[in-house]
């Protein structure tokens, strides 16, 4: 037992970052709550006068919620750690060792579950609905949904660039898809099905798999003999290998992919209020960010590339800025083309699509010039840069998909976000000429440029 | 105490064990000498523990070492008077077959080798016995 | 006479219709440090494998404590501990935090011997693991399977990456392991010089098979070179069984045999008529003969 709750711990408080998540995540929900409960009731939805304004009652109702997310984030460890203990020697020599991992994984996922179920639950009381009920449902659902969550995390952290994207795009998923079956009414025998079988799944994954490796351990042998191996596909030139951009439509094309599905989900989308934000937009433009997230290796893989040629660092960086455009000019292009073929579809007003396609453009190029500030390994100011870009840019988004914004303040606005991308050149290019690679260490995470 | 050499071609159970004899044997170690445990000697030396046991309980069998209830392994009291002399004589032989490969690889004769054999004795009394061997 | 730790029986285990080890036979008794050598790719991690129970033999068997390896109970992994080859610690974690969520699966943990050591070898506990060393990735995981005080210590080329005053400690740490008499380790090692000094018991893994497994003191006097020296001349064809190697030069020879016995000695010399002179060899002679 002290082995399952010493593991969950370390889970929710394994790295600093994670435990600050949990933190604020436990703070927001027990805040947001009381704040819910004991204040005057929230009422001005229903067109009766109450203290806070709109913009402020959606604040607090989204601050448990927020938190809950913050919770579910914080136990991020869960699936690398786990995994990582389960498939070494260890699972084979601590006693017990496979069962009280698997014990806990579900015990995490369900403790997540539980807080998220009884925050949300809290929400619909107001609404009348008995608790126990909504409970019960509620707690099923989030246990399915956040089960896959973890999951699809773990899948985002050991794959590719496109692995990522469609990782990413899965974990919105798995956050919004839930939500109908919330409702009474719909039927949640899926649910438990999913439910059961996931976890029956894991745990046959977990428990069996001496057995299995032995019983399947041939054929992946003789698969991996012929078809494994890394690929030079595209014929590009040696600086494209190395910096991982001589193929870029796999994740070109793969884009197409969350495109499509959100479309199908959002196709009846109609906000209530004119300047509801649009979620297809912030889709996009979460979209046109991910391309350039793929640059923040850049400065580590370059020092294979010093080491071979002949470059300064000050040209190592115009080489790489230029072999990430010449792949993200791809991915970018495949992504504005999807928008107007979207756009069509769903007769959204041309004005919008204009300034959508520029927000896109922006969105790239900021996350670009972003990833190559990445000199080192992730400190305070990246962080700080990456979250400010990010949040800009969905305000934008929001901004810009209400149809009441004057477009002149619009352009007004992507005039700034470009002077940002400027300015974010020349840090990146400052420090590109100081490039030191002992900081930049090629973790065991990042996988050789093939 | 011991001069130990793991990587040479002899066991080091045979090197601790002619060592502690000889040492016994010359009076260095006096009756009554508390050796190293058997952890402490290993640590040193950096040898395995066992090597040191089994030459303890051979050593002790032959009468050079004595057992003490709870206390470390000492030299025995009578160790000098109880060992007759053919049986100390053969632990000079590794000695003495090293002295006449040594002698007849340089082509001397048993008569030349006799001769510088009593004159280093002579050479050497019982002081420098003393002097010679390490001791600490 | 006390029970073994481990012991198997013809214990052979075959890969995709590659026989990777056959006809294995050992025991491991309490207070044994056992050596394992051989060359890479000659069997060796397999047999540890083996001996712990991650993957079932095809032929033969072995048991730990008494129980069929690959079916250990969970009781009796507490007495077992293990050092793979490459350090598989979550990277993410501090030293602290792996060596806490390792300790919370055994009953008893040292605390105290833990951070002992970890002084000792100059370990940061507050380090991300992340940040650290292959050296101290290394010290760390040979720590982690200290701590529970496990009667059976098996470690895969633990020392691999570590300076000379590293392994000194490490060696230090495994004779206060074995010294009780009550436990047994078994670490296979490429440097010859650690294991000659610390192993009673000798394994030598070459071509898939146990070509020995015995006590050192034995291999010692079993493998040894012969220096011939025949003043008249040495007969054209040394032929003396169980001969690993010959090399002549002029009117003297040398000769690496197996299977030597002092009885040989005098049988031997008067066959041939020459004088022999027996040496004996260092453990990385006795193994480098071997492979000649």
């Amino acid at each position: 037992m002290k082995a399952v709750a010493r593991l969950m711990l370390a889970y929710f408080t394994g790295t600093r970052l994670l435990s600050i998540v949990t933190a604020l995540g436990l703070i927001a929900i027990v805040g947001g709550s009381a704040v819910l409960f004991y204040l005057p009731p929230l009422v001005a939805q229903h067109g009766l006068p109450s203290r806070f304004s709109l913009a402020e009652e959606a604040a607090l109702q989204m601050a448990p919620v927020a938190g809950v997310l913050c919770f579910i984030f914080g136990a991020s460890l869960l699936p690398s750690m786990s995994m990582r203990l389960v498939t070494s020697h260890y699972a084979y020599v601590l006693p017990y060792g496979r069962v009280k991992l698997l014990a806990s994984a579900f015990g995490t996922v369900a403790l997540v579950s539980l807080v998220a179920s009884t925050t949300v639950t809290l929400f619909f009381m107001d609404a009348g609905f008995p608790f126990l009920l909504m409970f019960r449902r509620g707690f099923l659902v989030s246990l399915t949904s956040n089960t896959i969550l973890y999951c699809v995390l773990w899948f985002i952290g050991r794959s590719s660039s496109i692995g990522k994207l469609l990782g990413v795009a899965a974990a919105v998923a798995t956050l919004v898809v839930p939500l109908r079956y919330q409702v009474p009414g719909t039927s949640i025998t899926p649910v438990w099905i999913a439910c059961a079988l996931l976890w029956a799944t894991l745990t046959a994954g977990v428990l069996l798999a001496p057995r299995m490796k032995l019983a399947y351990g041939g054929t992946r042998h003789s698969l991996a003999q012929r078809f494994g191996g890394a690929s030079y596909r595209g014929g590009g030139r040696e600086v494209d290998f190395m910096f991982g951009t001589a193929n870029p439509w796999p994740l070109a094309l793969g884009q197409i992919v969350p495109i499509a599905i959100a479309t199908y989900y959002l196709r009846d989308y109609h906000p209530y209020a004119a300047d509801a934000p649009n979620p297809l937009l912030a889709v996009m433009t979460i979209l046109s960010v991910v391309s350039g997230g793929l640059t923040a290796v850049a400065a580590t893989r370059a020092r294979a590339l010093w080491l071979r040629t002949h470059w300064t660092r000050a040209e190592l960086f115009g080489r790489a800025e230029r072999a990430f455009w010449g792949h993200n000019c791809f991915v970018l292009g495949v992504l504005l083309v999807a928008l107007v073929a979207v756009g069509s579809w769903l007769e959204l007003p041309t004005r919008m699509l204009v300034l959508w396609l520029g927000l896109l453009m922006l969105g790239t190029t900021l996350s670009t010039y972003l990833g190559l500030i990445v000199t080192a390994s992730l400190g305070w100011t990246e962080c700080v840069l990456a979250a400010a870009t990010m949040v800009a840019l969905l305000m934008m988004s929001i901004y810009t998909g209400a149809a009441t914004t004057p477009p002149a303040t619009i352009v007004a606005l992507y005039a700034g976000l470009a002077v940002a991308a400027l300015a974010f050149r020349q840090l990146a290019a400052r420090r590109w000429a100081r490039l030191d690679w002992m900081l930049c260490r090629a973790d065991s995470t990042v996988r050789p440029a093939t | 105490m011991f001069i130990l050499k793991p990587h040479s071609g002899v066991p080091i159970y045979r090197q601790l064990s002619e060592q502690i004899r000889r040492m016994a044997a010359s009076g260095q170690l006096q009756p009554g000498t508390e050796l190293p445990s058997i952890r402490d000697l290993a640590m040193q030396h950096a040898i395995n523990p066992m090597t040191v046991s089994k030459v303890y309980s051979l050593l002790e069998a032959e009468g050079v070492l004595e057992r003490n209830r709870g206390k470390p392994m000492t030299i025995a009291k009578v160790a000098r008077a109880q060992s007759p002399a053919p049986k100390r004589l053969q632990q000079l032989e590794p000695h003495l077959e090293q002295l006449v490969l040594a002698a007849r690889q340089l082509e001397l004769g048993e008569s030349d080798v006799a001769k510088a054999l009593r004159n280093t004795w002579e050479k050497t009394d019982e002081r420098s016995v003393r002097r010679r061997t390490p001791a600490r | 006479m006390s029970v073994p730790y481990a012991v198997a029986h013809q214990l052979g285990k075959a890969f995709y219709g590659k026989r990777v080890l056959e006809n294995a036979s050992f025991t491991v008794e309490p207070g044994d440090i056992v050596g394992v050598l051989g060359k890479n790719g000659a069997g060796k991690t397999t047999l540890l494998e083996l001996m712990l129970g991650f993957t079932p033999p095809t032929a033969g068997g072995v048991e730990l404590f008494g129980h069929a390896s690959y079916r250990l109970p969970g009781a009796a992994k507490a007495r077992l501990g293990f050092v793979p080859q490459q350090d598989e610690l979550v990277n993410q974690l501090t030293a602290a935090d792996q060596i806490g969520v390792i300790a919370s699966f055994y009953p008893r943990w040292d605390d105290a011997l833990v951070t002992r050591l970890a002084r000792e070898w100059e370990l940061d506990l507050g380090e991300r693991i992340k940040g650290m060393s292959v050296g101290q990735r290394q010290k760390l995981s040979i720590l982690l399977a200290l701590g529970h005080r496990p009667d059976l210590l098996i470690l895969d080329e633990p020392v691999a990456s570590l300076d000379p005053v590293a392994r000194r400690q490490f060696l230090e740490q495994i004779i206060d392991v074995a010294a009780d008499g009550a436990r047994a380790v078994v670490f296979s090692s490429h440097i010859v010089s650690d294991v000659e000094r610390l192993a009673n018991k000798i394994w030598i893994v070459k071509d898939h098979r146990l070509y020995w497994q015995g006590d050192f003191d034995a291999l010692k006097d079993s493998i040894v070179r012969l220096h011939l020296r025949a003043p008249r001349g040495l007969p054209d064809t040394i032929a003396i069984p169980s001969a690993l190697s010959v090399q002549r030069n002029g009117s003297s020879a040398t000769v690496v045999v197996r299977d030597w016995s002092d009885g040989l000695h005098s049988e031997t010399a008067g066959k041939l008529g020459v004088e022999i002179e027996v040496e004996q060899l260092t453990l990385e002679d006795i193994f480098l003969e071997l492979h000649r």
